[in-house]
């Protein structure tokens, strides 16, 4: 547990670890007061102390207020390296490689579908394979296919027919991350990935049909093309067995290496290599393919959604006018440029279970929103909403343009369980107004809302810390999870 | 997400098994722990000797119910569990079944056909990783599920084994969770009063 780690409140929203022991920095928490407790409950605050072990590291090891127990680090942690000193770790990055959100929004009013939700959720439960070894009949991979999948990422895509080139521009670092290997890539990854291209996965993955229930910045909102009442899709889901499997081969490989650099650790899950090793080098490179798989595996899905929704509703795309808001990686390491301490300096920035949120004016955010921002998608739970934020200045200067991912687990899945022992959790949501469809007998009912912190909190301490502003909140009409 | 293997041995240690030099890790060279007829080539007359031993012990394998045979261990946003064996091949048997139970339910499993399974690692916590991970790419890869497994050689830093299962059917085998990975989390392998118990944790 961390109930030993000390923590000293810096203002309302920020909270230090002191540098102690091996630590080569502080940790910083952003977080509410009263959201301390419970992270006492789990070893997260420990795993925030133990990240500052890692050589080269720049600035704190950071925290979201979403932050919970994970492997090596925690879920929610940031950590940047700097390029010669630095480390890279698979830990750090999380075995769903690239599991990240997109927001579509559409021409369409919540009017609009009003009495059609259940069949629009049935739907795209039919369409977008989501249980344990479905997938389309009419998507077949073939090996140099995949290969291109895990080189170009979102591109090849495009190329294929899914969505369009414009979209590129709306997904972080253009939908590829450069520098993939998939020669590189072992055959058990590929083996595992083949047949999952197109597919949503289970656990939290999810498609949402929303729509936009509150406005908090007019301005903002309209410059992403958002309005009151619109209908809106998120898509939520990763790398799948592929990138879980380069993960895994990392780990194990890593383990040994990184007492060969000499370097110690106090959690072997933070096993690492120095980013200007042969090791080093490896484990991004075929992160970057598995990152590519994800990138493509949006982009793919997004289609099948839009032409889902084409048929049930019978409209014309012109009129269903399906737009990609966003697409951005929750679990990644990547180079960036950022100033720390009055110094331009290039860092491998971890980012695990938490999002990028670049301020305005950045060169990587798209031309239409660089007066704004790039936006920040946080998904709640299914049964609350979810929110649009966009990145602030303040983001840039404390920590390396990162935000937030979304509410963060509070509840084990058996206490899940146990919670909604009795109830119908589907009946429940459907009295709410949300019509939910699982393809995993347990799914559903190990994602009940009280399972995860409430977004809204979350959300308001990173809003209140200036970190990233409140745009948009969404509410869910319909989700199908895997 | 994670599972702790925790196993548990009530009964003398195993006469037929060779403890090797390093003491508590046996190198069952030519061990075979099988209750069953296919076993490893050569091992038919001490599987059947063992059989007759394990017999009288209260966690045969093969026998129901699994879960007296692990404990799931809350985890915020993944599972683990404890599970308890005989001795160290059977502990890993049992981490076999205990992993196909939560994913799917053993009772739903039969066992038609057979698979070789073989596996190395650096050492044995690290191997018994290696396993389970190994059974999770045949789930996804091969869509195969087993119930019961003959852990036909182990030593330190590599296993083989027979598992006995079928295909996945998604109508005969409705999936309660599917597991992302085997984690190095809170992992743990350990002898405690002669009883072999092992903790790991499954990304979900």
């Amino acid at each position: 547990m961390s109930e030993t780690i000390h923590v000293q409140k810096v203002d309302d929203y920020r909270f230090r670890i002191p540098r102690e022991g091996k630590m080569r920095t502080e940790g910083l928490i952003f977080v509410a007061e009263d959201m301390i407790p419970d992270l006492k409950q789990d070893q997260s605050l420990q795993q925030v102390a133990n990240v500052a072990w890692l050589p080269g590291i720049v600035g704190p090891s950071l925290a979201m207020p979403d932050i919970h127990w994970g492997y090596g680090f925690p879920i929610g942690g940031v950590a940047a390296f700097d390029v010669e000193a630095g480390i890279v770790s698979p830990g750090g990055v999380g075995y769903d490689i690239n599991c990240g959100v997109r927001l579509l929004r559409s021409g369409l009013s919540r009017k609009d579908i009003e009495g059609r939700i259940k069949e629009i959720v049935a739907a795209l439960f039919r369409n977008i394979p989501s249980g344990v070894g479905s997938h389309r009949k009419d998507f077949k991979l073939s090996p140099k296919d995949q290969e291109k999948v895990l080189t170009l990422g979102a591109r090849w895509a495009v190329s294929q027919g899914f969505g369009s080139a414009e979209d590129l521009e709306y997904i972080e670092e253009g939908g590829c991350i450069q520098g993939a290997r998939p020669d590189w890539v072992s055959p058990k990854a590929l083996e595992r990935g083949k047949d999952q291209l197109g597919t949503l996965g289970s656990g939290n993955h999810f498609i949402e049909v929303g729509y936009v229930e509150t406005v908090y910045d007019p301005v903002t909102a309209k410059g992403f093309g958002l309005f009151q009442d619109q209908v809106t899709i998120m898509v939520h889901t990763g790398s799948r067995g592929l990138g879980h499997q380069i993960c895994d081969e990392a780990v194990r490989k890593l383990i040994p290496v990184t007492t060969q650099y000499g370097i110690e650790l106090p959690d072997r899950q933070l096993c690492c290599a120095p980013l200007s090793s042969p090791e080093g080098k490896e484990y991004l490179a075929v992160m970057a393919a598995a990152a590519n798989f994800a990138f493509a595996n949006r982009q793919i899905i997004s289609h099948w959604v839009e032409e889902t929704l084409e048929q049930v509703l019978q409209i014309r795309p012109r009129d269903l006018s399906l737009t990609l808001v966003y697409d951005l990686c929750h679990n990644i390491a990547k180079f960036e440029d950022h100033e720390w301490k009055g110094r331009k300096r290039r860092l491998c920035v971890h980012r695990k279970g938490a999002t990028r949120a670049f301020g305005p004016h950045h060169s990587q955010i798209p031309v239409a929103y660089r007066e704004y921002g790039q936006p920040v998608l946080i998904p709640g739970d299914m049964g609350r909403y979810s929110y649009v934020l966009v990145g602030t200045p303040k983001a840039m200067e404390e920590t390396f343009g990162s935000a937030c991912h979304g509410a963060g687990r509070l509840m084990s899945r058996q206490a899940a369980i146990k919670a909604a022992r009795g109830r119908s959790v589907i009946r429940e949501m459907e009295e709410r107004g949300i019509i939910v469809q699982g393809a995993g007998k347990g799914t559903i009912v190990e994602e009940i809302s009280e399972a995860y912190k409430d977004v809204a909190q979350v959300v308001e301490v990173i809003h209140q810390a200036g970190i990233a502003s409140k745009v948009a909140r969404l509410k869910p009409l319909g989700v199908i999870k895997g | 997400m994670g599972f702790f293997l925790s196993v548990t041995e009530s009964r003398p240690f195993p006469t037929i098994c060779l403890a090797n030099s390093l003491g508590y890790f046996y190198n069952l060279l030519s061990g075979c722990n099988g209750h069953y007829s296919a076993c490893c080539s050569g091992d038919r007359e001490m599987g059947k000797r063992e059989k007759r031993i394990w017999k009288a012990g209260p966690f045969q394998r093969g026998e129901p119910p699994i879960r007296e045979s692990y404990r799931i261990i809350s985890h915020t946003a993944d599972l683990g569990m404890e599970v308890q064996g005989n001795d160290l091949k059977d502990l890993f048997a049992q981490a076999g079944r205990a992993f196909f139970d939560l994913m799917i339910g053993l009772g739903c499993i039969k066992t038609k056909k057979e698979e070789r399974i073989g596996v190395s690692a650096p050492d044995t916590e690290a191997l018994l990783v290696a396993w389970l991970s190994e059974l999770l790419f045949l789930f996804e890869t091969r869509r195969l599920v087993f119930s019961d497994f003959n852990i036909c050689r182990l030593n330190p830093e590599s296993l083989e084994a027979v598992g006995l299962g079928e295909t996945y059917d998604p109508q005969k085998h409705p999936v309660r969770q599917v597991f992302k990975a085997v984690t190095y989390h809170q992992l743990a392998l350990w002898e405690e009063k002669g009883v072999w118990k092992a903790r790991v944790v499954f990304d979900l």
